[in-house]
Protein backbone atom coordinates (compact mmCIF):
# COMPACT_ATOMS: atom_id res chain seq x y z
CA UNK A 1 0.00 0.00 0.00
CA UNK A 2 1.57 3.17 -1.45
CA UNK A 3 -0.95 5.31 -1.52
CA UNK A 4 -0.72 4.87 -5.57
CA UNK A 5 -3.75 3.30 -7.57
CA UNK A 6 -2.15 0.84 -10.01
CA UNK A 7 -4.42 -1.35 -12.58
CA UNK A 8 -7.88 0.01 -13.58
CA UNK A 9 -8.15 0.21 -17.14
CA UNK A 10 -11.47 -2.29 -17.00
CA UNK A 11 -13.24 1.08 -15.00
CA UNK A 12 -11.61 3.16 -17.53
CA UNK A 13 -13.37 1.29 -20.32
CA UNK A 14 -16.67 1.11 -18.50
CA UNK A 15 -17.12 4.81 -18.01
CA UNK A 16 -16.41 5.35 -21.79
CA UNK A 17 -18.38 2.88 -22.68
CA UNK A 18 -21.56 3.42 -20.39
CA UNK A 19 -21.19 7.29 -21.67
CA UNK A 20 -20.74 6.69 -25.09
CA UNK A 21 -23.74 4.02 -25.08
CA UNK A 22 -25.82 6.49 -23.48
CA UNK A 23 -25.31 9.73 -25.61
CA UNK A 24 -25.69 7.22 -28.32
CA UNK A 25 -28.66 5.70 -27.64
CA UNK A 26 -30.07 9.29 -26.44
CA UNK A 27 -29.31 11.03 -29.68
CA UNK A 28 -30.75 8.00 -31.89
CA UNK A 29 -33.84 8.32 -29.69
CA UNK A 30 -34.32 12.14 -30.02
CA UNK A 31 -33.91 11.61 -33.89
CA UNK A 32 -35.99 9.07 -34.58
CA UNK A 33 -38.92 10.84 -32.41
CA UNK A 34 -38.06 14.08 -34.45
CA UNK A 35 -38.42 12.16 -37.77
CA UNK A 36 -41.80 10.54 -35.74
CA UNK A 37 -43.37 13.78 -35.48
CA UNK A 38 -42.94 15.24 -38.58
CA UNK A 39 -44.26 11.71 -40.42
CA UNK A 40 -47.28 12.30 -37.97
CA UNK A 41 -47.80 15.35 -38.88
CA UNK A 42 -47.55 14.90 -42.57
CA UNK A 43 -49.81 12.44 -42.22
CA UNK A 44 -52.22 14.80 -40.50
CA UNK A 45 -51.84 17.17 -43.25
CA UNK A 46 -52.93 14.98 -46.27
CA UNK A 47 -56.05 13.34 -44.03
CA UNK A 48 -57.35 16.85 -44.01
CA UNK A 49 -56.81 18.08 -47.04
CA UNK A 50 -59.25 15.39 -48.50
CA UNK A 51 -61.75 16.51 -46.62
CA UNK A 52 -64.23 18.91 -48.04
CA UNK A 53 -66.18 21.42 -46.38
CA UNK A 54 -70.20 20.23 -46.47
CA UNK A 55 -71.83 22.07 -49.81
CA UNK A 56 -68.58 21.87 -51.29
CA UNK A 57 -67.50 19.62 -54.37
CA UNK A 58 -64.19 17.82 -53.08
CA UNK B 1 -46.80 24.54 -42.90
CA UNK B 2 -42.84 25.42 -42.54
CA UNK B 3 -41.37 22.25 -42.38
CA UNK B 4 -38.56 22.34 -39.31
CA UNK B 5 -35.32 21.94 -40.19
CA UNK B 6 -32.86 19.00 -38.45
CA UNK B 7 -29.93 19.91 -40.47
CA UNK B 8 -28.17 22.92 -38.32
CA UNK B 9 -28.61 20.30 -35.40
CA UNK B 10 -27.15 17.09 -37.48
CA UNK B 11 -23.92 19.33 -38.26
CA UNK B 12 -23.72 20.07 -34.71
CA UNK B 13 -23.90 16.43 -33.43
CA UNK B 14 -21.29 15.44 -35.90
CA UNK B 15 -18.62 17.99 -35.03
CA UNK B 16 -19.30 16.64 -31.38
CA UNK B 17 -19.13 13.15 -32.45
CA UNK B 18 -15.45 14.39 -33.93
CA UNK B 19 -14.56 15.96 -31.03
CA UNK B 20 -15.28 13.34 -28.49
CA UNK B 21 -13.72 10.72 -30.60
CA UNK B 22 -10.50 12.70 -30.32
CA UNK B 23 -11.19 13.82 -27.44
CA UNK B 24 -11.35 10.05 -26.22
CA UNK B 25 -8.29 8.61 -28.40
CA UNK B 26 -6.61 11.43 -26.73
CA UNK B 27 -7.13 10.43 -23.30
CA UNK B 28 -7.08 6.98 -23.51
CA UNK B 29 -3.67 6.86 -25.54
CA UNK B 30 -1.85 9.97 -25.85
CA UNK B 31 -2.06 11.68 -22.50
CA UNK B 32 0.12 10.29 -19.90
CA UNK B 33 -0.87 8.31 -16.49
CA UNK B 34 -1.23 10.58 -13.51
CA UNK B 35 1.04 9.79 -10.66
CA UNK B 36 -0.45 9.02 -8.37
CA UNK B 37 -3.96 7.37 -9.76
CA UNK B 38 -2.37 6.15 -12.63
CA UNK B 39 -4.98 5.08 -15.91
CA UNK B 40 -7.89 5.96 -13.81
CA UNK B 41 -7.81 9.32 -13.67
CA UNK B 42 -8.47 9.05 -17.54
CA UNK B 43 -12.15 9.19 -16.44
CA UNK B 44 -11.45 12.65 -15.59
CA UNK B 45 -11.71 13.22 -19.64
CA UNK B 46 -15.20 12.24 -19.44
CA UNK B 47 -16.50 12.86 -16.15
CA UNK B 48 -15.28 16.30 -16.04
CA UNK B 49 -16.52 17.53 -18.91
CA UNK B 50 -19.71 16.07 -18.42
CA UNK B 51 -20.39 17.75 -14.95
CA UNK B 52 -19.23 21.03 -16.68
CA UNK B 53 -21.79 20.58 -19.36
CA UNK B 54 -24.50 19.23 -16.91
CA UNK B 55 -24.13 22.82 -14.82
CA UNK B 56 -24.40 24.62 -18.09
CA UNK B 57 -27.56 22.78 -19.43
CA UNK B 58 -29.55 23.36 -15.98
CA UNK B 59 -28.33 26.88 -15.59
CA UNK B 60 -29.96 27.26 -19.42
CA UNK B 61 -33.23 25.33 -18.18
CA UNK B 62 -33.21 28.44 -15.16
CA UNK B 63 -32.91 30.64 -17.91
CA UNK B 64 -35.99 29.02 -20.17
CA UNK B 65 -38.16 28.74 -16.86
CA UNK B 66 -37.41 32.70 -16.36
CA UNK B 67 -38.17 33.59 -19.48
CA UNK B 68 -41.64 31.63 -19.99
CA UNK B 69 -42.75 33.21 -16.61
CA UNK B 70 -41.77 37.02 -17.95
CA UNK B 71 -42.22 36.45 -21.96
CA UNK B 72 -45.13 34.04 -21.48
CA UNK B 73 -44.30 32.41 -24.72
CA UNK B 74 -44.15 28.87 -25.66
CA UNK B 75 -41.09 28.64 -27.96
CA UNK B 76 -39.35 28.93 -23.74
CA UNK B 77 -41.42 26.02 -22.55
CA UNK B 78 -40.30 24.30 -25.84
CA UNK B 79 -36.69 24.93 -24.73
CA UNK B 80 -37.79 24.76 -21.14
CA UNK B 81 -39.00 20.93 -21.73
CA UNK B 82 -35.53 19.83 -23.95
CA UNK B 83 -33.55 21.63 -21.38
CA UNK B 84 -35.05 19.34 -17.96
CA UNK B 85 -34.51 15.90 -20.70
CA UNK B 86 -30.89 16.62 -21.30
CA UNK B 87 -30.41 17.74 -17.69
CA UNK B 88 -31.66 14.66 -16.57
CA UNK B 89 -29.96 12.24 -18.64
CA UNK B 90 -26.25 14.47 -17.84
CA UNK B 91 -27.01 14.49 -13.92
CA UNK B 92 -27.63 10.45 -14.72
CA UNK B 93 -24.49 10.03 -16.71
CA UNK B 94 -22.30 11.96 -13.91
CA UNK B 95 -23.77 9.81 -11.23
CA UNK B 96 -22.72 6.60 -13.18
CA UNK B 97 -19.23 7.74 -14.26
CA UNK B 98 -18.92 9.13 -10.48
CA UNK B 99 -19.31 5.65 -9.20
CA UNK B 100 -17.08 4.09 -11.37
CA UNK B 101 -14.12 6.58 -10.53
CA UNK B 102 -15.61 5.63 -6.60
CA UNK B 103 -14.74 2.06 -6.68
CA UNK B 104 -11.22 1.50 -7.65
CA UNK B 105 -9.99 5.15 -5.84
CA UNK B 106 -12.28 5.01 -2.62
CA UNK B 107 -13.13 1.22 -2.49
CA UNK B 108 -16.80 1.99 -2.79
CA UNK B 109 -19.22 2.64 -5.66
CA UNK B 110 -21.50 5.23 -3.45
CA UNK B 111 -20.54 7.02 -0.41
CA UNK B 112 -23.49 9.83 1.15
CA UNK B 113 -20.47 12.35 0.79
CA UNK B 114 -22.06 15.76 0.30
CA UNK B 115 -20.92 16.06 -3.09
CA UNK B 116 -22.85 12.91 -3.99
CA UNK B 117 -25.81 13.25 -1.64
CA UNK B 118 -26.54 17.02 -3.59
CA UNK B 119 -26.00 15.62 -7.15
CA UNK B 120 -28.14 12.40 -6.70
CA UNK B 121 -30.97 15.64 -5.08
CA UNK B 122 -30.56 17.46 -7.93
CA UNK B 123 -30.84 14.41 -10.38
CA UNK B 124 -34.26 13.18 -8.16
CA UNK B 125 -35.29 16.79 -8.39
CA UNK B 126 -35.13 16.86 -12.06
CA UNK B 127 -36.99 13.71 -11.93
CA UNK B 128 -39.54 15.25 -10.44
CA UNK B 129 -40.09 18.42 -12.79
CA UNK B 130 -39.83 16.02 -15.63
CA UNK B 131 -42.77 13.89 -13.92
CA UNK B 132 -44.75 16.77 -13.45
CA UNK B 133 -44.73 17.63 -17.09
CA UNK B 134 -45.97 14.16 -17.92
CA UNK B 135 -48.89 14.38 -15.20
CA UNK B 136 -50.46 17.62 -16.55
CA UNK B 137 -52.77 17.68 -19.51
CA UNK B 138 -53.19 21.53 -19.74
CA UNK B 139 -50.49 22.76 -21.44
CA UNK B 140 -50.91 26.18 -20.03
CA UNK B 141 -50.59 24.69 -16.05
CA UNK B 142 -47.91 22.49 -17.08
CA UNK B 143 -45.47 25.11 -18.45
CA UNK B 144 -45.74 27.44 -16.15
CA UNK B 145 -45.93 24.70 -13.37
CA UNK B 146 -43.00 22.97 -14.73
CA UNK B 147 -41.15 26.59 -14.83
CA UNK B 148 -42.05 27.00 -10.88
CA UNK B 149 -40.29 23.45 -10.34
CA UNK B 150 -37.58 24.00 -11.99
CA UNK B 151 -36.72 27.36 -10.59
CA UNK B 152 -36.83 25.68 -7.28
CA UNK B 153 -34.83 22.61 -8.09
CA UNK B 154 -31.94 25.01 -9.72
CA UNK B 155 -31.62 25.84 -5.91
CA UNK B 156 -29.64 23.00 -5.48
CA UNK B 157 -27.40 23.41 -8.23
CA UNK B 158 -24.81 26.19 -6.35
CA UNK B 159 -25.25 23.62 -3.35
CA UNK B 160 -23.46 21.08 -5.16
CA UNK B 161 -20.75 23.69 -6.66
CA UNK B 162 -19.65 24.90 -3.21
CA UNK B 163 -20.63 21.13 -1.58
CA UNK B 164 -16.77 20.56 -1.43
CA UNK B 165 -15.68 23.94 -0.03
CA UNK B 166 -18.48 24.22 2.82
CA UNK B 167 -18.66 20.67 4.18
CA UNK B 168 -15.53 18.17 4.27
CA UNK B 169 -16.11 15.58 1.56
CA UNK B 170 -14.32 13.08 -0.01
CA UNK B 171 -14.26 14.58 -3.34
CA UNK B 172 -11.02 16.65 -4.61
CA UNK B 173 -11.79 20.71 -4.52
CA UNK B 174 -12.29 21.91 -8.15
CA UNK B 175 -9.46 22.36 -10.72
CA UNK B 176 -8.16 25.18 -12.41
CA UNK B 177 -7.05 25.29 -16.43
CA UNK B 178 -3.97 27.59 -14.39
CA UNK B 179 -3.10 24.16 -12.03
CA UNK B 180 -3.58 21.71 -14.84
CA UNK B 181 -0.65 20.26 -17.14
CA UNK B 182 -1.18 21.13 -21.04
CA UNK B 183 -1.33 17.31 -21.38
CA UNK B 184 -4.10 16.46 -19.18
CA UNK B 185 -5.72 19.94 -20.29
CA UNK B 186 -6.42 19.44 -24.31
CA UNK B 187 -8.39 15.89 -24.10
CA UNK B 188 -10.17 17.51 -21.06
CA UNK B 189 -11.10 20.91 -23.72
CA UNK B 190 -11.88 18.74 -26.50
CA UNK B 191 -14.16 16.47 -24.47
CA UNK B 192 -16.04 19.41 -23.19
CA UNK B 193 -16.00 20.96 -26.75
CA UNK B 194 -17.86 17.91 -27.81
CA UNK B 195 -20.44 17.44 -25.16
CA UNK B 196 -21.33 21.69 -25.40
CA UNK B 197 -22.12 20.91 -29.20
CA UNK B 198 -23.74 17.54 -28.85
CA UNK B 199 -25.94 19.31 -25.87
CA UNK B 200 -26.91 21.97 -27.91
CA UNK B 201 -27.84 19.43 -31.44
CA UNK B 202 -29.91 17.37 -28.88
CA UNK B 203 -31.54 20.74 -27.46
CA UNK B 204 -32.10 22.11 -30.73
CA UNK B 205 -34.32 18.96 -31.77
CA UNK B 206 -35.76 17.82 -28.52
CA UNK B 207 -37.24 21.84 -28.23
CA UNK B 208 -38.79 21.57 -32.19
CA UNK B 209 -39.88 17.91 -31.01
CA UNK B 210 -41.68 19.32 -27.95
CA UNK B 211 -43.03 22.33 -30.20
CA UNK B 212 -44.59 19.58 -32.71
CA UNK B 213 -46.28 17.74 -30.03
CA UNK B 214 -47.33 21.03 -28.73
CA UNK B 215 -49.15 22.02 -31.77
CA UNK B 216 -50.69 18.35 -32.08
CA UNK B 217 -52.11 18.95 -28.47
CA UNK B 218 -53.72 22.29 -29.34
CA UNK B 219 -55.11 21.64 -32.85
CA UNK B 220 -58.81 21.63 -32.04
CA UNK B 221 -60.50 18.02 -31.82
CA UNK B 222 -61.56 16.93 -35.20
CA UNK B 223 -65.48 17.14 -36.08
CA UNK B 224 -67.92 14.43 -35.88
CA UNK B 225 -68.10 12.00 -39.02
CA UNK B 226 -71.82 12.55 -40.89
CA UNK B 227 -73.51 9.22 -40.32
CA UNK B 228 -75.69 8.76 -43.52
CA UNK B 229 -79.19 7.75 -42.02
CA UNK B 230 -81.02 5.50 -44.04
CA UNK B 231 -84.64 7.10 -45.11
CA UNK B 232 -86.83 4.09 -43.71
CA UNK B 233 -85.19 4.76 -40.44
CA UNK B 234 -86.56 8.67 -40.35
CA UNK B 235 -89.49 7.42 -42.29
Amino acid sequence: MNGIVTGGWSFVVAAYAVSGAILLAYSIYAISDFRRSISKRAALNNSTKGVSAPGKTP
Amino acid sequence: MKRPAIVFPLILLSLAAVCLLAGTFDGLFVAPAEQYMGNVQRIMYVHVPTAWTAMLVLTWAFICALMFLFRGTWRWDNRLEAAIEVSVLFCLLLCIQGAIWAKPTWGVWWDWDPRLTTTAVLLMAFVGVMALRHFLDDPARRATWSAVATIIAYVDVPIVYFSVKWWNSLHQQPSSASTISRDFLIPLMMNFTGMLLLVIGLMTIRARTAALHLEDEMLPPPLPVAIPIPIEVMA
